[in-house]
């Protein structure tokens, strides 16, 4: 017989087929962190928290993060039923069994019971104080159908003084659309990052809460620009570096004006690379088309001026320029975004555009699409081609 | 409109240039106001000056601006010959005349030249101007970064003297030469400054802050060719002026002057009968601007959030926690000014997140970072 036919079995191979040609297949990783009692603690970076995996330089870690919008269990149940979402689905069903349990929290007890739940740490092996801590997003992938954002009262975003009450709200996603159904008529495109990325502090240095970014560990620098395909560099303060991850945003903007972005529980997908005795002073990124540098403080005043600091420093560094140049190619080529409005640790991070430098095209490691907001599809910016359009004179 | 007599000298000297450079045809217009010493102010948006121009509703001016960064009235010749600029070039014979006979305001008030007014009829107090860049060319082939001690930027402390420096611009590789060889800026003109006159009793305003009345020091590296400027008008004709050139410009503008250049701007009024407008705005062919202005930065992020927040709730008829969640969720927030008096902060509210697509004027290519 001759007649082609499909059998079960070749048609589950087609299947699976145009599945992976559908859906990128996800990297490949050396260990899986998944979200458990043991890996996941309530908010802080520390020097004493026992390793959650022990990894080679090099190596990749799938990580899960959970989300809770750092609601307390019965809090997060009542948005879940609010929304119509069963509590059994995979991730939120982690995140309630810890919202549940006796948790960990920040031993010092200066950090709060419901905080930012955060996954790790993750000990590369090698990693020294002195050291620089380079990790690679190499893919993130958003795990639930819906996103909680809530506005909070009393507290430092830019419109506290008239939120008369709290409110969470729940947005259903497009997975597969790859978007947020925000309402009829307005969709948000994904471009999903992690809020929450950072090393533990020394233990001279004491605890660091989570929700407030610093310069010497990162932590809750909640920036767009830090999606697939980022890099960021942590200076080393403990052996090990011990990496910890949170906060997965569908998408977010800069400003994150009312203290949530769209949280979603999100696996992660990190490279770690260890530069022996190369440590920056402070945590600065990368990603495909900009160098980035941060500044943080409660007012944005100082931290503008941080900020206007740290790029001045990297810019006399990177392009061996004296002060004046260096400002004055602050001035011309270097935007100041506010990242994060609200006063428990406000934060800007200056985007640097690598495609300034005329000669020097340095290679960078990640060659896939760009977010949403510098690349939008039918846009004018074609990335491949000068962002600018020909000028004519007289 | 008469092009300028040169001699045959003068038509070598910028021969070379103008051959090089294929200049595309300019957009049409129906006026033109060029930078004569009695067409400009120094730095002072006023009811009092006799309009330039009056144009009807709906008209397009082709509106000269000259740019003296660099250049000092006791002397005025002496940076351009230091620094190998001909004297020929026509905006700097309109500099050098403008240095000699347009006298400063006598409340003392100084700042970025500007050309203007241009009254447009049917404006009156209470209606919105509407200001559509169709064109923004170059003047010449520089441009001047600056900056100086204790002037109220970022660093003003750490300046330990005034430093000025002049950068060529490139028109071939549409680049301003930052550094030869190494690095190199895209070129993207702007007025820095867009704004009308304050109402009549208000006196005169300088040009150096900004305000929510008359506009003007916005440094607003979006409205290029293809931007809109809606103002608000506060005297009969509105009064409009601009200058301020920039070749290009980062977000912040830290050292308190940008790449300061000589432009032509090709610019159509609107008027909007009874629209009135309690804080400036900007529309781009992808996103929707608004503004908070302060000395305090954290009063300028409240202002540009609240700005935003009405926006969207007024334009999709959202409550004010969806209002709040979308732009904590779609909208960037920007530093657009790092400068004291009057600091600004810009919002960005992406068109391409409404599934309703509006029609917009421009259809061109647009520098737009975002």
């Amino acid at each position: 017989m001759t007649a082609f036919t499909f059998s079960p079995r070749s048609l589950a191979a087609f299947a699976l087929l145009a599945h992976a040609v559908v859906l990128p297949a996800a990297p490949a990783f050396d260990a899986h962190l998944p979200a458990t009692p043991q890996t996941v603690l309530q908010g802080y970076y520390s020097a004493s928290t026992a390793p959650a995996v022990k990894i080679k330089s090099g190596q990749t870690v799938k990580i899960d993060t959970l989300n809770s919008t750092e609601l307390n269990a019965a809090d997060y149940l009542a948005v879940l039923k609010k929304g119509g979402i069963s509590p059994d689905r995979p991730f939120i069903k982690e995140t309630v069994a810890i919202l549940s349990g006796p948790g960990r929290v920040d031993p010092s007890g200066r950090g709060s019971r419901v905080s930012r739940l955060l996954t790790g740490p993750v000990y590369v092996e090698g990693a020294e104080p002195g050291d620089t801590l380079e990790v690679r997003v190499l893919d993130l992938e958003v795990q639930s159908d819906f996103a909680i954002n809530r506005t909070i009262t009393n507290m430092g975003h830019p419109l506290a003084t008239i939120t008369p009450t709290p409110e969470a709200r729940i947005y259903k996603l497009d997975r597969a659309g790859g978007k947020v159904l925000f309402k009829p008529g307005i969709e948000l495109p994904f471009w999903p990052y992690l809020g929450e990325m950072g090393v533990a502090p020394s233990e001279e240095m004491g605890i660091y809460t989570a929700n407030r970014p610093s310069k010497l560990t990162g932590g809750s620098l909640d920036c767009p620009d830090l999606g697939k395909g980022a890099t960021i560099y942590f200076p080393v303060h403990v052996s090990g570096g011990l990496f910890q991850a949170g906060g997965g945003k569908a998408t977010g903007a800069n400003g994150k004006v009312n203290y949530f972005g769209m949280e979603v529980p999100m696996t992660a997908y990190l490279q770690f690379i260890v530069h022996k005795g190369k440590a920056p002073p402070v945590v600065r990124a990368e990603n495909a088309t900009h160098y980035i540098t941060f500044g943080t403080a409660d007012v944005l005043d100082v931290v503008m001026r941080l900020a206007t600091l740290e790029v001045v420093d990297f810019l006399k560094e990177r392009a061996d320029l004296d002060f004046f140049m260096a400002y004055s190619l602050t001035c011309l080529a270097i935007d100041f975004n506010i990242t994060r409005a609200n006063t428990t640790g406000q934060l800007m991070h200056t985007t640097i555009p690598k495609y300034i430098w005329a000669k020097d095209k340095t290679d960078y490691w990640y060659k896939g699409p760009l977010a949403a907001k510098y690349y939008l599809p039918g846009s004018y910016f074609d990335p491949k081609k000068s962002p600018y359009i020909k000028m004519d004179i007289f | 409109m008469h092009l300028p007599v040169f001699s045959a000298l003068r038509t070598a000297c910028l021969a070379a240039l103008l051959v090089s450079i294929a200049s595309a045809a300019e957009v049409a217009y129906d006026h033109y106001v060029p930078s004569k010493w009695n067409t400009v102010t120094w730095g002072i948006y006023s009811a009092e000056y006799k309009p330039a121009v009056k144009i009807k509703n709906g008209e397009k001016v082709k509106i000269d601006i000259a740019n003296p960064s660099g250049s000092n009235r006791s002397n005025p010749k002496k940076f351009f010959v230091d620094n190998g600029i001909s004297l020929e070039l026509p905006v700097v014979q309109d500099i050098l005349e403008i240095h000699e006979k347009t006298p400063f305001h006598p409340t003392g008030l100084r700042g970025a030249l500007l050309t203007g007014p241009i009254y447009v009829e049917g404006a009156e107090p209470g209606d919105m101007l509407e200001v559509r860049v169709l064109d923004v060319r170059f003047r010449a082939p520089y441009g001047v970064n600056s900056t100086s001690p204790g002037s109220g930027h970022p660093l003003a402390d750490l300046v330990p003297r005034p430093w000025v420096k002049k950068f060529d611009l490139n028109f071939e590789k549409n680049v301003a030469i930052f550094k030869e060889g190494e690095i190199e800026l895209p070129l993207a003109p702007f007025m820095g400054q867009m704004g009308v006159a304050p109402p009549a009793n208000a006196g005169a305003f300088g040009a150096s802050p900004p305000t929510a009345i008359h506009g003007g020091n916005f440094d607003l590296q979006e409205l290029v060719r293809g931007g809109t400027l809606f103002l608000p008008v506060n005297v009969e004709g509105g009064l409009f002026f601009t200058g301020n050139g920039h070749a290009l410009q980062g977000n912040g503008e830290v050292t308190n002057p940008s790449l300061e250049v000589s432009l032509t701007g090709y610019f159509q009024f609107i008027v909007h009968k009874g629209r009135t407008l309690k804080m400036p705005q900007v529309e781009t062919p992808t996103h929707y601007i608004f503004f908070g202005m302060h000395d305090s930065l954290d009063e300028c992020m409240r202002q540009a959030t609240l700005e935003t927040v009405e926006f969207l709730q007024k334009r999709n008829k959202l409550d004010f926690y969806d209002a709040y969640a979308l732009t904590s969720t779609a909208v960037d927030f920007t530093v657009a000014r790092a400068l004291l008096p009057m600091q600004m902060v810009y919002s960005f509210v992406p068109k391409h997140i409404f599934t309703a697509k509006t029609d917009y004027w421009y259809k061109g290519p647009t520098p737009v970072k975002y």
